[in-house]
């Protein structure tokens, strides 16, 4: 590696120590009673554990570069708790029922946890056949389309001018011709993610360099070997992008799925506390949403480095 | 009768005027033809034709009297720039190539040969690397390797030198005339160039096109004989003629069509 310049090592030297100052500051904040709000017993936990967690891991996989981004992330996450904690517990400038202290937030989210975890699993089978199915489809239709240039030609206008729609426009639609309520929900979280598959797999496909397109001809490679040696390999990389996209969308129409009658679910849960004023089941909700949302887009993210590494 | 006959072929793009007009050329089995001329004379154009990638406006190109419709294996093409898939490894790249023209083999069969074909284009240890991890030269080496897997009959080159540095360039330069002269069955070839010094060293005709006229404007038989060394040829008479009897027709051809356009015009006229 080549020398770094003086100055920017001692910047690294002291953003590696940031952390556990901000650290033994949150520790020592959250020790004494606030004036207002309950004792921060959980919340002192959650945060040794985190810290012990960080250190555990630096030890087992002393990767530089991790270690540098969970040090980053330790920063921001810490210097947000104290910041989160100290507006709540040593002032009252925000609305307790729209801010609660983070202390409260902690225990409820445990609390919770079980309901939500039982809840999660329908929603999960949702999300996940409805996105499933925009992928095949949406990949599918745009493979399709693009080999044959006058159909493409015809339908794509009406792509364009579909695919802005909000889903939740299908709503009614979905409930009247679908068979029952789960298929109108799995239809909404569909719609929603199918748009950003099929307008990426179109592109992709376009970029696929002429060079390559005519070393395929050369090679007489056709139909299902054309698209599967070389189309589809070709669009990947784009066809990634959307489909990270269509999982977000798929995860923010859950919520307006569950809307349709349904009583259980973690969008449900979210928006039934929203509807009582519970701000603090939305936050914990919420809180439990994007738990779900780093491990799915993670995951997608890992799928993606390996299909992916080819590309430069 | 010649292997490869291209009949008053011509061809534009679009509406835009014509890249080739009446283009004749018969190619005998076995020759290696260089393909030369300054950029824009439509020498890429005439091997894609060739390729069966574009379809001539007028005329037709027929390989041992069939004429040709679209791309086919008995043609082999190399592209200037590189056309691996690189998705694929070098190995994988290649093995598609023995499996496009050998339906139904087996593919440890296909592993072993696409290894032999690497080897020939003297590349070793590349078999499972991407082509993102090879230097320029060595991709366009795999790229050949590639091309000699379908077994052509008929080898296309366009420009495949011509991204190279110029050390590379020679060394590639060599392994073509070498593979070429070692062949067996023996390759037609049909090499695009726009390197003057490169036409001449391969080929043994030298087609030149015009940039101006989209003619052939000279057909040159290049003999050199024995073993070509490059020092000596370069500085031989032989080679010194060829090369400017190239120039000068390069130098005819502008003439001609700066005479054709050339009309004067009172000023003011057409105000």
């Amino acid at each position: 590696m080549a020398p770094q310049p003086r100055s920017r090592t001692l910047l690294h030297t002291i953003l590696q120590v940031v952390p556990h100052l901000l650290w033994l500051a949150l520790v020592a904040l959250l020790w004494h009673q606030a004036p207002y709000g309950p004792r921060p017993m959980v919340l002192l936990a959650l945060v040794a554990a985190i810290e012990l967690a960080r250190i555990a891991h630096a030890v087992a996989r002393p990767h530089a570069l991790l270690r540098t981004t969970w040090n980053d992330v330790a920063i921001l996450l810490y210097a947000s708790l104290l910041a989160w904690h100290w507006v709540t517990g040593y002032t009252q400038r925000l609305d307790a029922m729209f801010f609660p202290p983070a202390e409260e937030i902690a225990r409820l989210f445990f609390q919770e946890l079980p309901a939500m975890v039982r809840g999660a699993g329908g929603s999960i089978a949702k999300l996940l056949t409805g996105f499933v199915l925009a992928l095949i489809l949406g990949i599918g239709s745009g493979v399709l389309l693009s080999l044959n240039e006058r159909l493409s030609n015809a339908t794509i206008p009406f792509a364009k001018a579909l695919g802005p729609i909000p889903p939740v426009i299908y709503i009614p639609y979905a409930i009247c011709f679908l068979p029952n309520l789960v298929s109108a929900q799995v239809f909404v979280i569909f719609i929603g993610s199918y748009w950003p598959v099929f307008l990426s797999t179109l592109s992709g496909l376009q970029s696929v360099s002429r060079t390559q397109l005519d070393a395929a001809r050369t090679l007489e490679l056709k139909g299902p070997e054309l698209v599967r040696r070389v189309l589809l390999p070709g669009a990947s990389p784009m066809i990634c992008t959307g489909a990270l996209q269509g999982l977000i969308f798929a995860f923010i129409l859950l919520t307006a799925a569950e809307l349709l009658g349904s009583a259980s679910g973690i969008g449900w849960y979210v928006k039934n506390s929203a509807d009582f004023g519970d701000f603090q089941r939305v936050l914990v909700g919420v809180a439990f949403v994007t738990i779900l949302v780093f491990a799915a887009t993670t995951a997608t993210g890992r799928i993606e480095k390996r299909l992916l590494k080819w590309c430069e | 009768m010649s292997y490869l006959k291209i009949d008053d072929v011509s061809f534009g793009y679009g509406d835009r005027k014509a890249v080739l007009s009446h283009i004749d050329l018969s190619v005998e089995k076995g020759s290696f033809v260089s393909l030369l001329g300054p950029s824009g004379c439509g020498k890429s154009t005439l091997l894609r034709l060739i390729a069966g990638l574009e379809s001539p406006h007028a005329g037709s190109i027929a390989v041992n009297g069939l004429p040709i419709e679209g791309p086919g294996l008995d043609r082999g093409m190399v592209f200037q720039d590189y056309s691996l898939f690189p998705w694929m490894t070098v190995g994988e790249n290649i093995e598609l190539g023995l499996r496009q023209a050998n339906p139904g083999k087996k593919s440890s069969q296909c592993r072993e040969l696409a290894s032999e074909f690497l080897e020939l284009v003297n590349l070793r240890n590349v078999y499972g690397s991407l082509p993102r991890q090879l230097s320029g030269g060595m991709r366009q080496r795999a790229a050949i390797a590639r091309t000699l897997a379908l077994g052509s009959p008929i080898l296309l080159l366009d420009e495949p030198f011509g991204a190279l540095d110029p050390v590379n360039r020679l060394a590639m330069q060599d392994l073509l005339h070498d593979l070429c002269q070692h062949a067996d069955p023996v390759k037609t070839v049909v090499f695009v160039t726009h390197d003057v010094e490169e036409a001449l060293f391969l080929g043994d005709r030298v087609v030149v096109l015009g940039a101006a006229s989209g003619h052939v404007i000279a057909d040159l038989p290049v003999a050199f004989p024995g073993k070509r060394r490059r020092e000596q040829l370069y500085a031989s008479d032989e080679f010194s003629k060829l090369r400017n009897a190239i120039f000068e027709s390069y130098h005819r051809d502008v003439q001609s069509v700066l005479e054709e356009n050339i009309s004067i015009t009172s000023i003011g006229q057409g105000i």
